[in-house]
């Protein structure tokens, strides 16, 4: 049984980080209207970023202030010059335009950043595990659920209660609307823009300590991410934690019990069947189009 | 093309223009121009950069090439094995080179990847260069053997862990430098089995080149050392959490865990593996992939212990940086790649480098690709370099290496013995 509750408990853990990524993939669609592939990638780059301020002598806690700072800051950089020229010519070319900034940004890491690698970066909270009725949970793990915790409800806050955060929803839900209320939508897409890479800088710095800085850090959770994007409904943030969290869960115990040859088919699975009783993911709505 | 190309072509071209079907000689006439101009490129060594009839050859210079990750995830440990080869050729060059020839290397990045490796090992085999020499990785070797024996071009000591290189025997130009991941895990656990004694074994192995030949060769030695086999698990690279591989391993509560990781991959294993209080009874079992300073300061205390201590052993076909053998790839090291702090690859690519030095200078200078195999033929049990372990290529052998030197973790890599490669598989 301690076996099970061991593995459902670092499934938590690294679902969370899952479900992160997959929240500012969610954050960007249900404003913008792209599904963007080049998250992973830039918070590669935030990592290596981070790395590089504690490298310089920055105190950890002022490291990953700068890490959100600068997040924000790319995220308004990437916007304006990845995806505003031209941008009248459709989401698929700008989803196209994702991907082609997630090789530049992974394959510029390599070639600038990379050397040396891989990096230790420190933990949040130092130490050895905590023992909580017979389980091992890593320090790290519980930071984790902790900043994941206020991160939803500082998102909680920001969309529900802020004007900025009332307008993105609005803008997601009728962009042509809000235009014509005269709003500026260009500013929305650059606040969406920072918040989605303000979500990346927070996972690359819960993911850096465990899984170490470099260029590849992130790939093991691109597919896993959209799963964790798909499962939550596509348009809903706090549905990619909880699409997170089914993923890790499920992939951990699949690992701990099958081992890792099955662990994916088994995860995947699960997905299709989810998708398939709830097409919509678990906390999407149907939309109705007419043709 | 040359003249006796040209005159070919020439008389061809008449004897077709003298037939009564013009629709086949416009389309004959063209197509021969271009085999024969094929043939002609490939049939003369006068091709590419050689002078003389030796290709890669020049008055001054030898030019090799090797196919290698500049790119990619292996890239940062494979950058240790070019510098500590090129720091020992910059060493010779500025002695004044073999036989008044400077070495000229030049890696292609394969970025780890099958296809571009065929792909680059065509381009050296083109005739511009003498052999092909190191380059790092052991998936690449399948895809530029063939090539390499093809175009008889000698393929030298890459620093990869396969038995393409030296299997099955019938190889004329290819010779390696380290025995495939089987054999030398096979003589790890034996080595380690005898010394520490007989117990039970685990395999924690990522998935590589050759590694279900080497869970083969883990599991007949650990049964024919008294021990007890108690199963494997493959994981993928790109695997984001280890704390359930690590679980899988507690339960098992092996005596031995034989390991193939990476130092990324190993530190990220060793780090779950601490968080779950788990470490085998006895000892990691490695092979060559924990060489690396990078591992020993990321498990390092502040007291310049490590975490793992008395906990793991590994396996090299190479001393220790701080071996006095290798004092002299060390200064070099110094010299070429300042920055890179002397480890197992550093010395690796090093030794390597100087294994190729010895052959060329004791080719002569009248250096041709079957003079060199005619040396390499004559090597028996003899140190090429003083910082690995003797090589025999005698009696058709293409694998250098008949043993192995076994180190233990106590603050950082110390010498515990050596092993014989009893199987070469």
């Amino acid at each position: 049984m301690s076996l099970f509750v061991s593995a459902v408990v670092s499934g938590i853990g690294i679902g969370f980080l899952y479900g992160i990524m997959g929240l500012s993939i969610a954050l960007l669609y249900k404003s913008t209207g792209i599904i963007s592939f080049a998250q992973p990638p830039l918070a590669m780059l935030l990592a290596f970023m981070g790395y590089r301020y504690i490298s310089a002598g920055m105190p950890l806690y002022a490291a990953i202030l700068a890490m959100v700072l600068t997040g924000a800051l790319l995220g308004v950089l990437v916007y304006w010059l990845a995806f505003v020229p031209q941008e009248q010519h459709g989401i698929f070319n700008l989803i196209l335009r994702s991907i082609a900034l997630a090789l530049i940004v992974e394959q510029a890491v390599v070639y600038l950043l990379s050397e040396g690698e891989p990096f230790l970066f420190p933990k949040m909270w130092e130490g050895g595990p905590i023992t909580l009725a017979g389980i091992n949970v890593p320090r790290q793990n519980l930071v984790i659920i902790v900043v994941t915790l206020v991160l939803l409800a500082a998102l909680l806050v920001f969309f529900r209660h802020t004007r900025l955060g009332l307008l993105l929803r609005a803008v997601a839900d009728s962009p042509g609307v809000v235009r014509l209320l005269g709003v500026n939508t260009r500013l929305l897409m650059t606040a969406a823009w920072a918040v989605s890479l303000i979500a990346c800088a927070v996972v690359a710095l819960l993911a850096a300590p465990i899984s170490l800085v470099s260029s590849a850090m992130f790939a093991p959770y691109v597919l896993y991410a959209f799963t964790a994007f798909i499962l939550g409904g596509i348009s809903s943030w706090g549905g990619a934690i909880a699409g997170g969290i089914i993923v890790g869960v499920s992939s951990n115990v699949a690992v701990v019990y099958s081992g890792t040859e099955i662990a994916a088919l088994i995860t995947f699975a699960i997905l299709g069947a989810i998708l398939i009783l709830k097409p919509a993911g678990l906390f999407g709505t149907s939309v109705r189009e007419r043709l | 093309m040359d003249s006796d190309g040209r005159e070919r072509m020439e008389y061809l071209g008449n004897l077709i223009a003298t037939r009564r079907r013009p629709a086949l000689r416009r389309a004959l006439v063209p197509a021969l121009a271009l085999v024969l101009a094929a043939a002609g490129c490939g049939s003369n060594d006068d091709s590419g950069n050689g002078t003389g009839s030796v290709p890669g050859v020049t008055e001054d210079k030898i030019i090799v090439g090797a196919s290698s990750p500049l790119t990619g995830p292996p890239a940062a440990g494979c950058a240790r094995v070019h510098g500590g080869a090129q720091a020992w050729f910059d060493k010779v060059n500025a002695e004044g080179g073999v036989h008044g020839r400077k070495i000229e290397w030049e890696i292609l990045d394969d970025a780890y990847d099958l296809a571009r490796a065929g792909a680059n090992a065509r381009r050296l085999a083109d005739g511009s260069y003498f052999a092909i020499f190191g380059g790092c990785g052991s998936i690449q070797p399948p895809a530029i053997v063939p090539v390499a024996e093809r175009a008889g071009v000698p393929y030298l000591f890459p620093m990869a862990q396969v038995p393409d290189l030296y299997l099955p025997a019938g190889k004329k130009w290819t010779y390696a430098f380290s025995p495939s991941w089987a054999t030398m895990f096979s003589s790890v656990v034996s080595w380690g089995l005898q010394q520490k004694g007989p117990g039970s074994v685990a395999v924690l192995f990522t998935q590589n080149a050759g590694i279900e030949s080497a869970i083969e060769a883990v599991k007949e030695a650990t049964e024919a050392a008294g021990g007890r086999y108690l199963g494997e698990q493959v994981v993928p690279a790109t695997t984001s959490d280890w704390t359930p591989i690590v679980l899988r391993l507690k339960e098992l509560n092996p005596d031995y865990v034989v390991t193939n990781q990476s130092v990324e991959l190993a530190l990220k294993l060793m780090q779950a593996a601490e968080e779950q209080d788990f470490e085998p009874n006895i000892s990691y079992l490695n092979t060559i992939s924990l060489m690396a300073d990078q591992f020993i300061q990321g498990i390092k205390n502040p007291d310049g212990s490590t975490r793992l201590d008395g906990k793991v052993i590994s396996a090299y076909q190479v001393a220790l940086p701080s071996d006095p053998s290798n004092a002299e790839c060390v200064e070099a090291a110094k010299v070429t790649v300042p920055d890179m702090a002397p480890d197992g690859n550093l010395m690796g690519g090093c030794n390597s480098a100087r294994w190729f030095v010895e052959l060329l200078e004791r080719a002569g200078p009248d250096l041709t690709r079957e003079r060199l195999l005619e040396v390499i033929s004559t090597v028996s049990n003899e140190k090429l370099s003083p910082g690995a372990v003797p090589a025999d290529f005698s009696n058709g052998r293409h694998l250098g290496p008949s043993e192995i030197y076994i180190y233990e973790l106590d603050g950082d890599w110390v010498p515990a013995g050596s092993a014989k490669l009893t199987d070469t598989k």
